[in-house]
């Protein structure tokens, strides 16, 4: 039979805890003396892993191909684009033009019209152009090319690359754009 | 004393499931999909599709009554041209006024619905997004032929 509790003698009014130390020293003597390791609720944890990886799942692509964005190129976006294929990349910024990772051209702060000529990017296109032609002699060349630019560039930039692909037969041209829905006004 | 309940003598009746190699395999999994997650989705839009893989093939012949379309971007307006007959459409808050365009495009389709082809021009100075959408909505509008004009 257990001891009658302590009343309280002192007049005045007291604040009595839900839970006082004789309690606290039982919920305490249960668990820890007796070797019980306190219980962790997995169920809420493996719920939250299982909705990650339903959702990264989701979002897993198998088919993609590497595509190197710069860090100052934000691409246009289009709605009715098309999967994009393997195919040499040429980058457009307003400082200058790479093919791949080799920088093949210059964009001055003005250019003119007339000033349409890229050199380095043509004898680039010509060697890829020669090589892919050397790897299937048996099939016809595609042509196929990647340009990817800021949305901000002017066309001025676009065009003359443009240009100069077409002149080396690289006929194919793609744009790369991100796939958006908030493109329509 | 016999507690109550009644399964005095017999084992508990739930059983610890272990969960560990559950939770080890859940955080692999997640550890795969995070480094391999795509989070943008770079796609493509084409120009002139057809005529580049059928270069090789004879040109068709030329129909006298056919109708050139084409459409030239310019930095505040867009004109939409079937022929001779030229509409302009001003720019809406610095962007062309793409659901006008796509109307007219529309338009087009319902008159010449054989017709994929399109000339694309555009003004040197106008931003390459301009070109990427108008191509976005003629590919909506089902011309799928778009050329792009680099003179």
């Amino acid at each position: 039979m257990s001891k009658p509790r302590k009343s309280i003698t002192k007049l005045g009014f007291h604040i009595k805890p839900k839970y006082d130390l004789h309690n606290l020293r039982m919920i305490r003597n249960k668990t820890v003396n007796h070797g019980e390791a306190p219980d962790l609720p997995l169920v809420s944890l493996i719920d939250m892993f299982t909705i990650l990886v339903i959702f990264l799942l989701m979002n897993f692509s198998a088919t993609g191909e590497i595509f190197y964005i710069q860090k100052n190129v934000k691409l246009p976006e289009a709605k009715h684009a098309h999967p994009i294929a393997s195919a040499p990349l040429v980058t457009v910024t307003q400082s200058g033009i790479t093919l791949d990772t080799e920088r093949v051209g210059e964009n001055p702060a003005s250019l003119e019209e007339s000033d349409q000529k890229l050199p380095r990017l043509a004898a680039a296109l010509r060697d890829l152009k020669a090589q892919a032609t050397a790897e299937r002699p048996d099939q016809p060349f595609k042509g196929n090319i990647n340009i990817q630019a800021d949305e901000t560039t002017p066309l001025v930039y676009i065009k003359r690359v443009m240009q100069t692909c077409i002149q080396e037969g690289w006929t194919g041209i793609n744009f790369a754009v991100r796939e958006g829905d908030s493109v329509r006004q | 004393m016999s507690s109550g309940g009644g399964g005095g003598g017999k084992r508990g009746a739930n059983a610890e499931l272990n969960l560990v190699p559950y939770i080890d395999l859940l955080s692999t999994l997640i550890c795969f999909l995070l480094i391999t997650a795509v989070w943008e989705q770079i796609s493509a839009l084409s120009t002139n599709g057809s005529n580049a893989s059928s270069s090789e093939s004879a040109p068709a012949p030329i129909d006298p009554n056919r109708v050139d379309l084409s459409v030239s971007i310019f930095t505040d307006h867009v004109e939409a041209a079937a022929g001779s007959q030229k509409i302009k459409v001003e720019n809406i808050d610095g962007e062309p006024n793409y659901s006008e365009l796509l109307r007219i495009f529309d338009q087009w389709k319902n008159k010449w619905p054989t017709r994929s082809d399109v000339t694309l021009n555009s003004d040197s100075q106008a931003p390459y997004k301009y070109l990427v959408r108008m191509m976005d909505t003629l590919v909506e509008a089902h011309f799928d032929d778009v050329g792009v004009n680099t003179q």
